[in-house]
Formats: structure tokens, C-alpha cells, sequence
């Protein structure tokens, strides 16, 4: 055994070398930083440095990043669900770079899953799970599965509609497994239904144990990987050669690692994560459909039916699972070159690919729309008599339709008129409920509809009772043309009744006076999910896309106002002072001046809408109008600033790179 | 015991690691097991077989090329940490939240308010802290003069924020504190106060009264408003 000692060398060392020299050993003498570098940069690689191996370094950094903005998050977010959704806007909306800070971890966390998925590949490829690395392939697999528990608990976090649905329908899976399903699901939930104790629950696996878990598994897949070092390449002839680690393929890492970040600046610039709008769970209209990364599983539960489910929900998974787990032991042969194992390449090819195929197929198509109704199912109504018909015009254009649905199309303050023909009340009952409802119900809020002609009445009353079977009523003489009737008597009341509004009747009428905004401005809604709302509740009064036109008789200017564009004491530039400004209307209704037949109700106080559904029809509103409700609102870059900022700082890097690598050529071709 | 000791592999790049930094990889083969061993360069392996790699010469090329990865290295490394420092040390110093709410809280209907005669009222003011939003009670003094000439003061001591109270014998505001006193108007009689009571912005709409709830800097002769 050769003996060993230490030796002082100063050669060649002027005085400052000397002093860095003597501070190095006084560390090295206490900690042996020496010894953790060379574990850390010293490693050959056969065949050299490639590109091909710097996917394990990019999920590191990226894992990395999610724990540095992932800790950022936590100087604003908080795991309430009366909080978590409107701190996190606060974040991204007013914070400087709060949108990039979320934006780096929401689509860094789709980021790791890719490349874990690509480093996966390679290593398959490369054939590099073969002995002896087997247990660093089975640990790199269980990382693989605490990242997609980071993914799954992630989401929900935000306590927005996706994140929320997405955690109810991944719960009620998690239910499906036999036996130990419903533990599970109420584990996870902490209770039977989705709250507060799963937000917390979710927030602790997300940020505390899973993470932790993951460092440690992460330190041993890394020890594993430096003491048994890269594969290499498989043909021999290009293992003769070798390269180091440090500095070559860390260069490279890091050349991949840059513009992986630079991805994800522009990622989060030009395609920011949704605002799905708070999580509402009396929401019927929000279809979920999961994250994109659990979308193939999604799509294979659609093949399993009714009892089968069951092979959707646990057999599939267990079996794509097992076969991760077993590729090591399945596949024992020592050769590494991918042609010369051509089966297990294939099998591998076709997982991969079904995968891919069904994340497509999920991601195209369309959930089962429980929404049928958001169409006018008024017009698929058979349409053979005219009275009929222009009822069915007067239930629409006089306003009937902002109260009352028929076939799930309409308001929902007064009661539902689907089914009006069942409930066995006489023409002369409706007529009465029309022009003076308090005398069936003392306590009715409908206005009276007393600028409706006798003929419009009727007509009205037959929509309502004949609308179950329309062939039974008999066809009315064609010659009367009823829709110019309608025209006429529409105009002839809007003239006499615009006379009778005198000016001192408006000024008392305008004497209500609104409250505050409620919880609903505060909160940032989903422009689809407004446009959903505005179709079901609001189009009737308000027009297509709010471009007005109803109109309203007896109201001064004898129309509905229009919102698009609204009127201008209401618009704002800003954001929020523009939502408080149509929340007060929206949740405490209003009168325009006159004697209106139609007036915007209380949605709010009356519980008509929750007031989540008022901040989604709030920022539809504001869309309409050119006002982006998620407007960022921070004296630093915008986004697309910043990004080009660091773009074009880079490429002056990259330059300034190439130009020294050129100039130190030309010197080492001199000499 | 028989031993044999073979230098693996040597790196030397005083360049880049410094003198210290020179290190060898010695593989130990004895009674047929083999170990591998990391020394530093400025170690000595006694009566070892130094190979041909130990002297081999790194080339000035490859030196130059490994300098030039370095380089490539720090600069990104740097461009990474600038990237996202600027953000992450932004997002904690500078905190903005522009919408201030500049709502007019409903304070009473004018009739019930008696002439002359300064009465404390309260009110309800919506404050928003970052992304709570929260409803304050809030009170002020209310003098009606007449149906159109009504001021509001701001229930705070302009001196050091006391609350003062209105001495319907003396027919003066006087603060506890420091024995301030004002007239009914608000002006300073005596006392260390620095100026007069701070009126609060006030409108009259169908004859109820609102106001603007704002906070003042206490203790000097200005009259600033205090953002929050
Ligand atoms: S605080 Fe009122 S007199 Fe000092």
C-alpha cells in the first residue's frame, strides 16, 4: 500500500495565488469543500460531452426554479379558500413580476414534466437503466411519480374553477381504487366533500412533504448517477474517446439550461396561465377537464364504461406503473445499442406513443356539453301558428325573457315557464298575472305589462300553453301578417308612452340610490364563463354581445342602455374602479329614469347570481369594452418588455461569446 | 502484501482551478480488489509508477478550449442570476397597490343632524389591505351650520392623534391629551396643536350626507393626507 504525504507547492505561485492558496487549505483543513467539488465536477464522460445528456441537469434546474418561485409565491399566496384565489391575482396583478414569479411556476412545472418525460427517453434509449444501474432508474421512476403528485396538488392551489374541479374529479378517481379508494379520497379531501381542510391538505403535500421527499430522492439519484458515472455511447469506437465533466458537458447544461428559461420567460409573457375565475362548487356550467399531463388517462377512462371503470381508474395506471418499474428487469441483456434490442425499443415506442396519441385526442376534444341549453332551444320549436310565433317574439323582445326561462334559455328570477302549459291555469289567470301580478301574488316583484296590446297578450298566453304540442292549435288566417302587427303596435306605444314620462316623474324615480361594491369586484372572473352568464341572463335586455337595441318602453330613452360600448359615467380605464363601478348595478340592480317596463334587478342582493358568477360576467363586461380585467398594474416591464429585455440581453452575450471564441482560436492558430 | 498503484486519469488546469486545484485519479489495486482514489495534485504517492498520462502535456488548444467553456459557463450562469434576481428581489421591495378606494361613505340624512350643534357620528368605510378586503367602522364630527353650509372634521387630534371631544358647556372641541382646544369652527384657541380640526371631503346627495374617509399627518402645521 503506497504510503501518502503531504506536500506544500508554491511553484510557479506569485503571492496572491499564494494567500488564496493558504486560505483554500485553511478551509479545506476544517470542511473538505475540496473533496465535495471533485465528487461534484470530476467525472469522465466516455464518448465526450453531448447535448443528449444535459436533459437530467435542465429537469434539475427547473426543479430548482419551482422551489425558488415556489417559495417567492409564499410571500403573498395564502392556502384559505376564501383567500387563495384573490391573493393569488393580487399577486400577479400587482406585485412587480408577480406575473413572472407564477408564470416561471406554473409553466416550470409543465416544463419538469417534459423533460423528465424526454430524459426517460434518452435513458431508455441509451439503454442506461442496465446494470448497475437499475435502483438509479427505479428512483429516477418514483421522482417521475412525485412530480405528477406535485402537478396534481399544484393546481389546486389557486382555488380557481380548473384547479378546484380538477382536485374534485382527481379525488373521486382516487376513490375508485377497491378497498383502500374511499380512505383515500376522504384523506385527501380531509372529509367527504372538497373545502378548506383539502386546500390545506393539498398546500402542505405541495409545498412541504412531497418536495421534501423529492430532495432526498433526488441527492440519492444524483449520487447513484456520479458513482457508477454516464454510459456513454453504445458503439465502441466512440467510447475510445472521453471527456470531462467539468467544464464540458457543464457548458453545454448550461447553454440548454439558459434558453429552457428563456422559454419560460416567454411562456409566461405571451401565454400566461388562465384566470379561471374563484372555484365555485355550485358551478353547474364549468365542464373540468383535467391538466394536460393527466389528459391520456382522462381519455382512457372514455373506453371503460360503467362497471369497467375500474380497469380506466387502476388497472391501466398499475400496468403503465408496473411496466416503468419493471424495465430494468425486463430487459437484462447487457447490449446497449437500441438497434441490436429492437423489441424492447418497440414496446417502448408504442407506450409512448399511445400516450401521446390519447394526451392529443383529450386535448381536442370536448366534454359532453351539459350546456345544451346556453341555445336558444325557443327557435327548434315548431313553428306552426302564428300566434305562437309572435308570442314567442313578445316573450323575447318585451323583456319576459329576462326573468323567466323556457327549455333552460332565460333569467332565473322568476320562476321557470317551461312547463306553464302543465300547471292548469286559465288564459284569463295569465293575462291577470301579466298586467297585475300582485293580484295572484301579493308579494310578486313582476312589473306590470300594461303597454302590451290585447293582441300581444294573447298571442303570449298561446306561446306559453300551447308550446307542448303546437299542431294542436288551430292555424290562424295567413293573410294577417302578425309580425308587421307587432311592429306597429311596438311603435305606436313607444310614441304614446315616451309622451306621458314627464321630467318630474324621472327625478323621483332616480332618487334610489346604490350601495358599495361587493366581494364580486374584487375578484377577477373568466371572460368565457361572463360570456356564458351574459347569454343565459343578461342578452335578452342588454342585446347581442351588449350592443343594446332592446327596447323598453316607458323608459326615457326607451331602451335598455347598451353595454357594449357602456355608457361612459361607467367606463374606466382602470380595471377595478370600472368593476366596482358595474358592480354596484349588477348587485343592487337600478331603475332608469321614466317609467321602464323592464329594470335591471338586484342580481347580487338577491342572491340571483353568487357573486363569482358576477366577477365572470364583470369581466366579460369589461372585455366588451376593451378593459382587460387581469390587467397587470406594476410600475416595473410588462411582460413582453421584459422578455425582449432579456432576449436581447442575451444575444449581446452570445455575441460577445463567439467573438472571444474566435479571437482565442486565432491565437492558439498563431502560436 | 502485494499492491499495485496506477494513475487513472490527472487533471492539471492551474488556469482554472488555481494551483490548489490540481487533482489525480489513483486506482489501488491490491490482493485482487481494486479502489479508486481522488487525490490533489500537491499529494505524493510515494513510490508510485508514474504513467505516460502524468506527464503528458495538456496542449495549449485544449487549454484554451476548456478557458473558453468556462468563460461560457459564468457568463450564462451570471445572465441566469440576473434574469431572475432583478424579479424575484422587485417582487419583495416594491409592493404597488394603485387602487386606492376612494369611495364616499354614507354618513346620515342632513334633517337629523341639529343646527350648531357638533355631533359625533359614525360610518362605515370598505379598506382593502393587499387582497383583504374589509369593512372599517370609522366616526366623525358633523357641525350643520344650515341645510347647505355642514362641515366634517376628522375625528384625530391634529397634534399627536388624540381623540378630542366637543364641550357642549364650554361650546369648544377639547382634546384630553394636551389640552388642545378648538372653536367650533376647527381653528386653534390654545393648546400645542400645529393647525386647525382636518375637515374631511364631504358631498350632500338627496339630502344624505357622505364623506370621504382620510387620514392626516399628525404634528405639523400642514395639513398632508397619509396614503396607505
Ligand atoms: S394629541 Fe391632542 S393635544 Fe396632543
Amino acid at each position: 500500500m503506497g504510503e501518502i504525504q503531504s506536500w506544500n507547492t508554491s511553484k510557479n505561485c506569485d503571492g496572491r495565488l499564494e494567500m488564496v492558496s493558504k486560505i483554500w487549505q485553511w478551509i479545506n483543513e476544517r470542511i473538505p469543500l475540496k473533496i465535495m467539488l471533485q465528487v461534484g465536477l470530476d467525472e469522465e464522460i466516455p464518448g465526450g460531452a453531448s447535448f443528449f445528456y444535459t436533459l437530467g441537469s435542465a429537469t434539475l434546474f427547473v426543479f430548482a426554479l419551482q422551489v425558488v418561485t415556489g417559495v417567492w409565491q409564499l410571500f403573498y399566496y395564502v392556502p384559505t379558500v376564501d383567500h387563495a384565489y384573490n391573493s393569488l391575482s393580487y399577486l400577479r396583478i400587482f406585485v412587480p413580476y408577480g406575473w413572472l414569479i407564477h408564470g416561471l411556476h406554473y409553466w416550470g412545472g409543465n416544463a419538469m414534466i417534459v423533460l423528465i418525460a424526454l430524459h426517460m427517453v434518452r435513458v431508455f434509449v441509451w439503454g442506461a437503466y442496465k446494470k448497475p444501474r437499475e435502483i438509479t432508474w427505479l428512483i429516477g421512476v418514483f421522482l417521475l411519480f412525485l412530480v405528477i403528485g406535485m402537478s396534481f396538488t399544484g393546481a389546486a392551489l389557486p382555488w380557481d374553477e380548473r384547479g378546484y374541479w380538477a382536485a374534485e374529479v382527481g379525488t373521486s378517481i382516487a376513490s375508485t381504487i377497491p378497498f383502500i379508494g374511499g380512505v383515500l379520497e376522504s384523506l385527501l379531501r380531509g372529509g367527504n366533500f372538497m373545502g378548506q381542510l383539502t386546500l390545506s391538505r393539498f398546500f402542505i403535500l405541495h409545498t412541504a412533504i412531497i418536495p421534501g421527499i423529492a430532495i432526498i430522492i433526488i441527492a440519492a439519484h444524483l449520487t447513484a448517477f456520479r458513482n457508477f458515472g454516464s454510459v456513454g455511447p453504445w458503439s465502441n469506437k466512440k467510447r475510445k474517446t472521453s471527456g470531462a465533466f467539468w467544464p464540458d458537458q457543464v457548458a453545454l447544461d448550461i447553454i440548454v439550461v439558459t434558453l429552457i428559461l428563456l422559454l419560460l420567460i416567454a411562456l409566461s409573457a405571451f401565454n400566461p396561465p388562465p384566470f379561471t375565475g374563484p372555484a365555485d362548487p355550485l358551478d353547474t356550467s364549468f365542464t373540468p377537464k383535467p391538466e394536460w399531463n393527466f389528459l391520456f388517462l382522462y381519455e382512457t377512462l372514455k373506453f371503460f364504461p360503467g362497471s369497467l371503470e375500474i380497469i380506466g381508474t387502476v388497472g391501466i395506471p398499475t400496468v403503465v406503473v408496473l411496466l416503468l418499474l419493471l424495465v430494468p428487469f425486463l430487459d437484462r441483456n447487457p447490449e446497449h445499442n437500441p438497434l441490436k434490442r429492437l423489441p424492447i425499443i418497440l414496446s417502448g415506442l408504442v407506450l409512448v406513443t399511445s400516450i401521446l396519441v390519447l394526451t392529443f385526442i383529450g386535448y381536442y376534444s370536448h366534454p359532453p356539453e351539459n350546456q345544451q341549453s346556453t341555445k336558444p332551444v325557443i327557435n327548434n320549436l315548431k313553428k306552426s301558428s302564428l300566434s305562437v310565433v309572435s308570442g314567442e317574439k313578445v316573450f323575447e323582445t318585451y323583456g319576459c325573457i329576462a326573468c323567466h326561462s323556457i327549455s333552460g334559455k332565460g333569467g332565473k328570477i322568476g320562476p321557470d315557464l317551461t312547463n306553464e302549459w302543465q300547471r292548469g291555469r286559465s288564459k284569463k289567470w295569465i293575462i291577470r298575472q301579466l298586467l297585475a301580478s300582485k293580484k295572484n301574488y301579493p308579494n310578486s316583484i313582476m312589473p306590470p305589462y300594461t303597454m302590451l296590446s290585447k293582441k300581444q297578450l294573447s298571442d303570449l298566453v298561446d306561446f306559453l300553453l300551447n308550446r307542448h304540442a303546437p299542431n294542436t292549435v288551430p292555424p290562424v288566417n295567413p293573410s294577417r301578417n302578425a309580425d308587421t302587427l307587432l311592429v306597429q303596435k311596438l311603435n305606436k306605444i313607444n310614441k304614446s308612452t315616451s309622451k306621458k314620462v314627464g321630467v318630474k316623474q324621472v327625478e323621483i324615480k332616480n332618487g334610489k340610490k346604490l350601495g358599495p361594491p361587493e366581494l364580486a369586484a374584487g375578484m377577477i372572473g373568466n371572460i368565457a364563463h361572463g360570456d356564458l352568464l351574459f347569454l343565459r341572463n343578461c342578452e335578452s335586455c342588454h342585446g347581442i354581445n351588449g350592443k343594446g337595441g332592446i327596447s323598453n318602453p316607458g323608459s326615457l330613452s326607451g331602451e335598455v342602455p347598451p353595454l357594449n360600448p357602456i355608457d361612459r359615467g361607467l367606463y374606466n380605464k382602470n380595471p377595478q374602479i370600472f368593476a366596482n363601478n358595474i358592480d354596484r348595478i349588477i348587485q343592487h340592480g337600478s331603475t332608469p329614469p321614466g317609467t321602464p317596463a323592464l329594470k335591471m334587478f338586484d342580481y347580487g342582493d338577491s342572491h340571483t347570481l353568487t357573486q363569482k358568477e358576477i366577477s365572470h360576467l364583470e369581466a366579460y363586461i369589461l372585455h366588451l369594452n376593451g378593459v382587460n380585467r387581469a390587467q397587470i398594474e406594476t410600475n416595473s416591464f410588462s411582460p413582453e418588455q421584459y422578455f425582449i429585455v432579456s432576449a436581447i440581453i442575451l444575444l449581446i452575450v452570445s455575441f460577445l461569446l463567439f467573438f472571444i471564441n474566435l479571437y482565442k482560436k486565432k491565437i492558439s492558430n498563431d502560436s | 502484501m502485494q499492491s499495485v498503484v496506477q494513475l487513472e486519469n490527472c487533471y492539471s488546469d492551474p488556469c482554472t482551478f488555481g494551483e490548489e486545484f490540481r487533482f489525480a485519479k489513483i486506482k489501488i489495486v491490491y490482493s485482487g480488489e481494486s479502489d479508486t482514489l481522488v487525490f490533489a495534485a500537491n499529494t505524493i504517492v510515494k513510490g508510485t509508477n508514474m504513467t505516460e498520462r502524468n506527464t503528458e502535456n495538456i496542449s495549449k488548444k485544449e487549454l484554451s478550449r476548456r478557458g473558453f467553456f468556462i468563460l461560457l459557463s459564468g457568463t450564462l450562469s451570471g445572465f441566469i442570476a440576473f434574469v431572475l434576481g432583478i424579479p424575484l428581489i422587485a417582487s419583495i421591495l416594491g409592493t404597488v397597490n394603485k387602487v386606492k378606494n376612494k369611495i364616499f361613505s354614507r354618513l346620515t340624512p342632513i334633517n337629523t343632524v341639529p343646527i350648531l350643534n357638533p355631533v359625533n357620528l359614525n360610518f362605515v368605510t370598505a379598506k382593502t389591505d393587499a387582497f383583504i378586503k374589509s369593512v372599517e367602522p370609522q366616526d366623525a364630527w358633523v357641525i350643520k351650520r344650515s341645510n347647505f353650509d355642514i362641515t366634517v372634521f376628522s375625528p384625530i387630534c391634529p397634534h399627536l392623534g388624540c381623540r378630542y371631544a366637543w364641550n357642549s358647556k364650554q361650546k369648544l372641541f377639547i382634546c384630553p391629551c394636551h389640552n388642545s382646544v378648538f372653536d367650533i369652527n376647527g381653528k386653534v384657541i390654545s393648546g400645542p396643536a400645529p393647525r386647525g380640526l382636518d375637515t374631511l371631503p364631504k358631498k350632500i346627495q338627496h339630502n344624505e350626507l357622505y364623506v370621504l374617509w382620510e387620514r392626516f399627518k399628525v404634528g405639523i402645521p400642514q395639513k398632508i393626507v397619509m396614503e396607505d
